[in-house]
Formats: C-alpha cells, sequence, structure tokens
C-alpha cells in the first residue's frame, strides 16, 4: 500500500492528494447543485430536474422507511453521505485519479461523524440525561460492551470502506499489469457496482446508527412509562 | 494504512462545508419544488374533490328536478288528457246534439215535403175530380136539374137562420131589394116567381130580382146581394170541394 502523496502545503499543513479530489467533488457537486437547480419549474420539470427529484426522493423514502416524520433533519446528513461515497468512490475509474475512499483518513473521518452523529441526534431527541441512561439498560453490567460497541461499529465503518475500495483499485492495478490493457474491463464493472454497494452500505448503516440511538430513547421513555 | 491527523481534520471540516453545500443549493431546493408541486396537486385535488361534490349536488338537484319535471309533465298530461277527454266528450254531445237537431229538422222538413206532397197531389187528385166530376155533370147538366136546384134552393131558405136572414135584409135593404140572379141556363118564370116570393116574405121586403145567364156555372143558379153570394150551382160546389173558398153558403 503506497503512501498518499501531499500534492502542497498550506503553511505547516500538508495536503494531501485525497483532500484535493476531495474539494474537487466537493466543487463539482456544489456546482452542478447549483446550476441544476436555479431553475427549476413546478409544472414543467425538465430530464435534468426530474433526475434530481428522483434522487432527493429516494434518499427521503429511505430515510422515512426507517425514521418516519425524521427526513427533514436526517437528509441532509444521510444524502451527502451516500452521494459523496458514490462519487468518491466512482472517481477511481477514471485513469490517472484515485478515489479519496481508499484514504483510510477520508473514511475515518466520515465514521467519526457519523459516531458524532448518532449522539448528536440522540441527544436532541431526548435530551443529554436520557440519551446517557440507555447505556445502562438493560442492566449497568452491559455498560462496557455499550462502549466497545460503539467504537468497534465505527472503526468497522471506516476499514469497511477504505479496505473494499482500496482493494478494488489495487486489483485492478495488477490485473492490467499482468492481463494488459482490456481485460480488467470487466473488474472496472465490478468496481462500480461496488461503489454503489458500500455507498449505500455506509449510509445504510448510519441510518440504522442513528435510528438506534434514537429509538433506544424511545423504548427507554417508553419503558419508563410502562413501570410509572 | 496510517491516518493522517490533517487529512483526517480537514475531511471532517470538508463534509460538514458539503452538508451545508448540498443541503442549501440541492435538498432545500429541490425539497421545496417538490412541497410546492405536492401543495398545488393537493390542493387541485380538493379543489377537484370540492368540485366532484359540487357537481354531484348540481347532478342531485337536476336530478331531483327532472324528477319533478317528470311528475309535474306526468300530472299536467293527465290533467290534459282529462280535459282533453272531457271538451272531447262536450264536442260529441254537441255533435251528437247537432246531429239530433239536424235529423229532427230533416224529419219536420221531410214530413213537411212529404205533407205538401200530399197536399199536392190531393190538390191535383181534387182539381182532376173536379174536372172529372165538372166534364161529368156538364153532361148530366138540363133545365130540369136547374130548377131542382132552384127548389132545393127555395126550401134552404126556410132552413136559414135568423141571424143571416137579417144580415141578408140587411144588405138587400141598403140596395133597395135589388137581389142579381146567375143560372146556368134560362129560369121558368114560374121558378122566378116562386123564388122572388120566397124571398120577398123571408126577407120581409119586396125584392127586386135580376136574372141573368152565366153557363159556366154548369147547373144551378147564384144569388148576388152586394157582396153577399148564395151559391146553389155546380161550379161552385166543385170548387168547395176544390179547396177554393169561394162558398159562403
Amino acid at each position: 500500500m503506497s503512501e498518499i502523496a501531499i500534492v502542497f502545503h498550506l503553511g505547516p499543513l500538508g495536503i494531501t492528494s485525497t483532500i484535493v479530489m476531495s474539494w474537487a467533488i466537493m466543487l463539482m457537486l456544489g456546482l452542478v447543485s447549483f446550476l441544476a437547480t436555479r431553475r427549476l419549474s413546478e409544472n414543467n420539470p425538465g430530464m435534468i430536474q426530474a433526475t434530481l427529484e428522483a434522487v432527493v426522493s429516494a434518499i427521503e423514502d429511505s430515510v422515512n422507511d426507517m425514521m418516519p416524520g425524521r427526513a427533514g433533519f436526517l437528509v441532509p446528513f444521510i444524502g451527502s453521505l451516500w452521494i459523496f461515497i458514490v462519487v468518491a468512490n466512482l472517481t477511481g475509474i477514471i485513469p490517472g485519479l484515485h478515489s479519496p475512499t481508499g484514504d483510510l483518513s477520508l473514511t475515518a473521518a466520515l465514521a467519526v461523524l457519523v459516531f458524532l452523529s448518532v449522539h448528536w441526534y440522540g441527544i436532541r431527541a431526548d435530551g443529554l440525561r436520557g440519551y446517557l441512561q440507555h447505556y445502562m439498560r438493560p442492566s449497568p453490567l452491559l455498560f462496557p460492551f455499550h462502549i466497545v460497541s460503539e467504537f468497534s461499529r465505527t472503526l468497522a465503518l471506516a476499514v469497511r470502506l477504505f479496505g473494499n475500495m482500496a482493494s478494488l483499485e489495487m486489483a485492478a492495478l495488477l490485473v492490467l499489469i499482468v492481463a494488459g490493457f482490456l481485460v480488467p474491463i470487466p473488474l472496472l464493472l465490478l468496481h462500480v457496482v461496488e461503489a454503489l454497494v458500500q455507498a449505500y452500505i455506509f449510509g445504510m448503516l448510519a441510518l440504522v446508527y442513528i435510528a438506534g440511538g434514537i429509538q433506544s430513547q424511545q423504548n427507554t421513555k417508553e419503558r419508563t412509562e410502562e413501570t410509572s | 494504512m496510517q491516518i493522517d491527523l490533517t487529512t483526517f481534520i480537514l475531511e471532517l471540516i470538508n463534509f460538514a462545508v458539503l452538508v451545508w453545500i448540498l443541503n442549501h443549493f440541492l435538498y432545500k431546493p429541490v425539497q421545496g419544488i417538490m412541497a410546492r408541486r405536492r401543495a398545488k396537486i393537493e390542493k387541485m385535488v380538493q379543489e377537484a374533490e370540492a368540485q366532484k361534490a359540487e357537481a354531484g349536488l348540481l347532478r342531485d338537484q337536476y336530478e331531483s328536478r327532472v324528477r319533478n319535471w317528470e311528475r309535474e309533465q306526468a300530472t299536467a298530461h293527465a290533467a290534459l288528457t282529462k280535459e282533453l277527454a272531457v271538451t272531447r266528450e262536450n264536442g260529441l254531445d254537441d255533435v251528437r246534439q247537432a246531429v239530433e237537431k239536424e235529423k229532427q229538422r230533416l224529419e219536420v222538413a221531410e214530413a213537411k215535403k212529404q205533407a205538401d206532397r200530399q197536399r199536392e197531389i190531393e190538390r191535383r187528385a181534387l182539381t182532376q175530380a173536379v174536372a172529372f166530376a165538372g166534364k161529368f155533370l156538364q153532361r148530366l147538366a138540363d133545365p130540369e136539374l136547374d130548377i131542382k136546384l132552384a127548389e132545393v134552393l127555395i126550401q134552404d131558405i126556410e132552413t136559414w137562420p135568423a141571424e143571416k136572414i137579417e144580415t141578408l135584409a140587411k144588405a138587400v135593404a141598403e140596395r133597395e131589394g135589388e137581389i142579381t140572379v146567375t143560372s146556368a141556363r134560362a129560369l121558368t118564370p114560374s121558378v122566378q116567381k116562386s123564388l122572388e116570393k120566397k124571398l120577398s116574405v123571408k126577407l120581409g121586403q119586396k125584392c127586386k130580382m135580376n136574372f141573368s145567364v152565366d153557363d159556366t156555372l154548369i147547373t144551378g143558379l147564384r144569388l148576388t146581394v152586394g157582396p153577399w153570394v148564395l151559391q146553389a150551382n155546380a161550379k161552385d160546389e166543385l170548387a168547395f170541394f176544390a179547396g177554393k173558398p169561394e162558398h159562403d153558403n
């Protein structure tokens, strides 16, 4: 596994190609979003608008299926995860570019963001005290296991995405070196599928973790109401 | 496989910025337009439902009105049929009455016509009978029959009622006793004297008799006193039978 190259220095900070690719993706997504949503029509949506509406509707529906009635504040985070990871994964197909998701620093950052968002949405749903109480359920003895679970699933999120994308790039490179120019094409198709699947898994797991945090509060609250 | 802290921190910031960018430029505009469209569609659906309800109401009103119209139509039709039946019955009664009147009128006219025809036939029969009798009497007439008829007249004078005699006497007196006697043939002097004597006695005054001849009388004689005519001849008797009012006897 090669080191991620530093493209340039910004003062004391070394800017790697991963960050540059992330900025490029952010710029592209921002520009596309800005240009595509400048002239939205209520009555005559064009093909681009219809595509955007389909994407946003699909994200909303997925969130609503998991967390009914909470799409309003979950869609920006989960949707951005899906869109960013899909684009970042697919970037590796373009010759000369590499997927930023093949860098553990980026996937770890995303996993940490998911970890933080789980607690953020959980605390936001029922307050800090109520949220922390669920670590003591069903027994305070399980508190260490809850902590281990929190960190292990975050680590799994980061490593799963990084491992899949890095290995795919490496496999395609090895096949290209060994077999020749056209042979890696089926592998590239696999790359596309894998890119979509990994993005979906990452976003869906994030959604599941956030939903679990919120629902655990609701379950705790319901149990408290039942006992009282 | 190691984590670069700078990359890690910058990616945290990058993703937060990306969430803001996408939220601001993608999710909000698209969700807004979808929400507006959804609201518009819901509004249209509500309007359509309201229009549907209104249409249903109008349809109910229309059906109710149609039912009322049909009821009114049936009532009017029944009333009109009844009125037509009454009018037809009245018309038929009028026609029947008119026919009956016409029939009666025709019957009366026919009866009148029949009576006229009968009278005409009778008249013609009488005329023919008179003509026949006249011709027959012309063949039978002779001086002796004239004398007999004169004698019959003289006898009849005896049976005249007093009022008739008085009226006749007054008329004779106004003409100074002049009486005209017309006969079919010349009367014998004895008959003339008997007649003069009888009248003078009966009327109570001297009668001046003027005798004349008129062969159209067939047989017998006629006494004329001013407007008074006393008939005792075949012509006047036949005329009486034929229906001519020329006989005052």
